[in-house]
């Protein structure tokens, strides 16, 4: 039985890759990769408090995650192909278009 | 009971319709618009005589008519009992007069056809004098007062319309105003009485005020007779307000006769006669009002010598037939006045009512419309033929005008009163009352001298028109001729009026009957009288006598020169002051120049200075207010609001900086707002973890 802090540790590591992708790179896939790292930390949450208590519903909660995680990745790369083909590129810092 | 009583309306809107009727459309057929207006007119006469008729049959001679009223619609509605009804009355009086109303304005407007044959404006004219004789058949049949006056202000308004009928001659037009304006005088009292009776009894009829007349205090039953009496005044053209009379005729010489035979100065000794009630208050134990009997009776006394003598130096022969008029008219008021003091002593000692002087005033009036039209209508051929109304450019006219110089003859011989004209009954019986009446007010025997004087001048200068016009040799330039058959039948027609009008009292066993004052009169002229009355009838006749005898000798066989009166001192100044007027036409214009006009004249500087400045001012300061109200609105007010909107700008500037568009920025603040929430959240409990609590 692994320990709940261990867990915890990789857990709040794996966020902070993510949350380090997120605002340090440029380009749009990465950036995506990160949010699902940062899913991923959460989904490690909902998954070490669920075998730790033994309540079977954070695995449920888990397979969500997943589901969504799956479902925004779709959609985040259909969003980033349309903006390449407009733009043609997805540097963050180039797409701009959402300025005042 | 009159049968079929409904048609007296159609004596009103007969004419009233074909007023309507020209009025509106005359213009197209203007050749046709007499015979609409004559035709109305005999359709009213024949109404009228029907009704006369039915009174006399069902009166009875010397039995007295009950008056009925035949009531129509409520024009005014108000509590029950006190609304005012459109209703004409039907007693012996009016009856009579509907009938002499109607006869007359008939024999003018069939006369007009040849008179007006030439002139522009026919149909105007003839509508006019249509809606002028609604205007005194409705005068005549009204049951109160109001539809009375009503009557009166619509005669008035026809006056001034037809006075003014050739509006483009100066004269004639300031000849219209004068009449409407100085008439306007009377009508204002008159308007002022009805307002008291309405104020008193709660009702304007006849009927209903007559029985309550001794509920009035003494000071009330004196003032509404006398502010009757002032509407008579000017209608009737009375001594102060004549002025009028003489200048109305700058009209064409029908309307004049119209005006002094029919109409319009008849409705005042019409209404007068109608202030009986007031005047003599059949109540017993009432005082009557003596001081407005003697007012009335003073009035007329004296209006009749002052006109009398104002005609006998004037050279229009339609002048010298208006001031004959008012003199004619100021004995009228005479013999009412005189009746009334008769009748008033008489019944405050209990006698029996005594209407002698009631029915000699309106026999006069009776009389008097028949041969002035005559004498009105005559002048107008005259006139027509000679084409001038100066007596100096006339003269020898019997020769080429045969039938006009005959009928004129007989206008001027009633005029004068010799027997058995007609003028000479009735203005015997007022001059007989005015001496009876002076064994009780010495006052009366003054008003008959001056009624004796007057009947002296009346026949001078009636005979002194007639022989400047009819006797001599032509002075004139035209060629006079004899007026056409239309003309000169109405002339015949009256000639045989001026005539008869004084004998119809025979068959009537005496006038009083037709009129019918309080009792029964049964008698027949001349007949039956004191023995004195026979020697001042004589007397009366005896003077007029001595003025056609002066008036043949002056200007028929000038054995007198005209000149002889003239030239001494103290008579040229005599005549000037009669050929001025009295000088009270000058007074009133001098009046109106220098008073009125200078009252305007202050009233206007007022206007301008005090009260525009007034304005000006509160203009000004109003000014002021909004110029410094404008520049806190401006300065202020939208210096607050476009402040807010500035600043919303600025910061809305300011905040849009950090709408980069770099989604990494975004996620930057989200994370920053994060950490600051979870710190806000939690600090407080990690500090106490961490750094161990209080």
């Amino acid at each position: 039985m692994i320990p709940l802090q261990y867990e915890l540790l990789l857990s709040a590591a794996l966020f902070c890759i993510g949350l380090y992708g997120i605002l340090a790179r440029r380009n749009g896939i990465i950036v995506l990769m990160s949010i699902e790292i940062l899913l991923n930390a959460s989904i490690l949450n909902f998954v070490a408090f669920s075998s730790y208590s033994g309540n079977p519903s954070g695995q449920v909660f888990a397979l969500l995650g997943i589901a969504v995680a799956a479902a925004e990745a779709a959609v985040g790369l259909a969003v980033f192909l349309s903006i390449y083909q407009t733009h043609g590129t997805i540097e963050l810092d180039k797409v701009r278009f959402l300025k005042w | 009971m009159i049968a079929n009583s409904w048609v007296v309306w159609f004596i009103l809107l007969l004419p009233l319709g074909a007023f309507v009727l020209v009025g509106l459309i005359g213009r197209r057929f203007p050749q046709g618009t007499g015979y609409v207006v004559v035709s109305a007119m005999a359709g009213s006469l024949l109404l009228s005589v029907y009704v006369f008729v039915q009174v006399l049959l069902q009166g009875g001679l010397g039995g007295g008519f009950a008056p009925e009223t035949v009531t129509g619609y409520v024009w005014l509605p108000s509590i029950p009992g006190a609304e005012i009804r459109i209703g004409i009355l039907i007693d012996n009086l009016s009856s009579l007069m509907l009938v002499l109303v109607s006869f007359l304005c008939l024999l003018i407007f069939i006369y007009s056809l040849g008179y007006m044959h030439e002139e522009e404006g026919k149909a105007r004219y003839y509508a006019e004098v249509s809606l002028f004789a609604t205007g005194m058949l409705g005068t005549v049949s009204a049951d109160n007062f109001l539809q009375l006056l009503i009557f009166w202000e619509i005669m008035g308004l026809c006056s001034y319309l037809l006075i003014g009928f050739w509006y483009h001659k100066p004269e004639a037009a300031a000849a219209a105003k004068k009449a409407f304006l100085v008439t306007r005088v009377g009508d204002v009292l008159f308007l002022v009485a009805v307002l008291i009776i309405w104020n008193e009894f709660h009702s304007l009829r006849f009927d209903v005020i007559a029985p309550q007349v001794g509920l009035l205090n003494p000071q009330l039953l004196t003032l509404i007779p006398l502010l009757l009496f002032g509407g008579a005044v000017g209608k009737s053209a009375q001594f102060p307000l004549h002025t009028w009379l003489p200048d109305a005729m700058e009209g064409p010489t029908t309307v004049s006769a119209l005006i002094h035979a029919a109409t319009m100065v008849k409705a005042g000794v019409y209404l007068t006669a109608r202030s009986f009630i007031f005047l003599v208050p059949l109540a017993p134990g009432v005082e009557p009002p003596f001081t407005a009997i003697l007012v009335i009776a003073a009035i007329g006394g004296f209006t009749t010598l002052f006109a009398a003598s104002m005609a006998v130096v004037n050279n229009d022969i339609k002048r010298v037939l208006a001031f004959s008029t008012i003199s004619q008219l100021g004995y009228m008021f005479l013999g009412l006045g005189a009746g009334a003091f008769v009748m008033a002593t008489d019944a405050s000692r209990g006698v029996g009512v005594n209407s002698a002087g009631y029915s000699a005033a309106l026999y006069h009036l009776f009389n008097h419309a028949f041969f002035k039209a005559l004498l009105f209508l005559s002048a107008g051929s005259v006139i027509h033929a000679v084409d001038t109304n100066d007596m100096r450019e006339m003269g020898g006219l019997s020769g080429p005008m045969p039938v006009t110089s005959r009928v004129m003859l007989f206008g001027a011989l009633a005029l004068a009163g010799i027997a058995p004209f007609s003028g000479f009954f009735s203005k015997g019986d007022i001059l007989s009352v005015a001496f009876d009446a002076g064994a009780d007010q010495p006052g009366f025997y003054l008003l008959y001298a001056f009624g004796l004087l007057t009947a002296f001048l009346t026949a001078f200068y009636a005979f002194r028109l007639w022989f400047l016009t009819f006797s001599g040799s032509y002075r004139g330039h035209g060629h006079p001729h004899e007026a056409p058959r239309v003309m000169t039948s109405p002339l015949l027609i009256l000639a045989g009026f001026a005539v008869g009008s004084g004998l119809l009292a025979y068959p009537m066993q005496g006038f009083g009957n037709l009129i019918f004052f309080g009792r029964p009169e049964v008698g027949f002229p001349l007949v039956g009288i004191p023995w004195w009355h026979y020697g001042l009838e004589a007397v009366s006749m005896g003077v007029a006598g001595l003025g056609i005898v002066l008036a043949w000798s002056m200007y028929a066989v000038p054995q007198i020169p005209p000149e002889r009166f003239t030239k001494a001192p103290g008579a040229a100044f005599i005549h000037r002051m009669l050929t001025k007027r009295y000088w009270i036409d000058d007074v009133y214009d001098a009046f109106g120049r220098n008073v009125v006009v200078g009252l305007a004249r202050g009233l206007d500087w007022f206007d301008r200075n005090v009260i525009d400045g007034i304005v000006n001012a509160v203009g000004r300061g109003g000014m002021r207010v909004a110029v410094q109200s404008d520049a806190f609105d401006r300065r202020v007010i939208d210096g607050a609001v476009n402040a807010v909107s500035l600043e919303t700008i600025r910061t809305s500037w300011r905040l849009r900086q950090r709408q980069t568009g770099q989604v990494q920025s975004y996620a930057w603040v989200i994370v920053v707002g994060l950490v600051v929430l979870f710190f806000l959240m939690f600090g407080q409990r990690l500090v106490e973890r961490f750094f161990g609590g209080p």
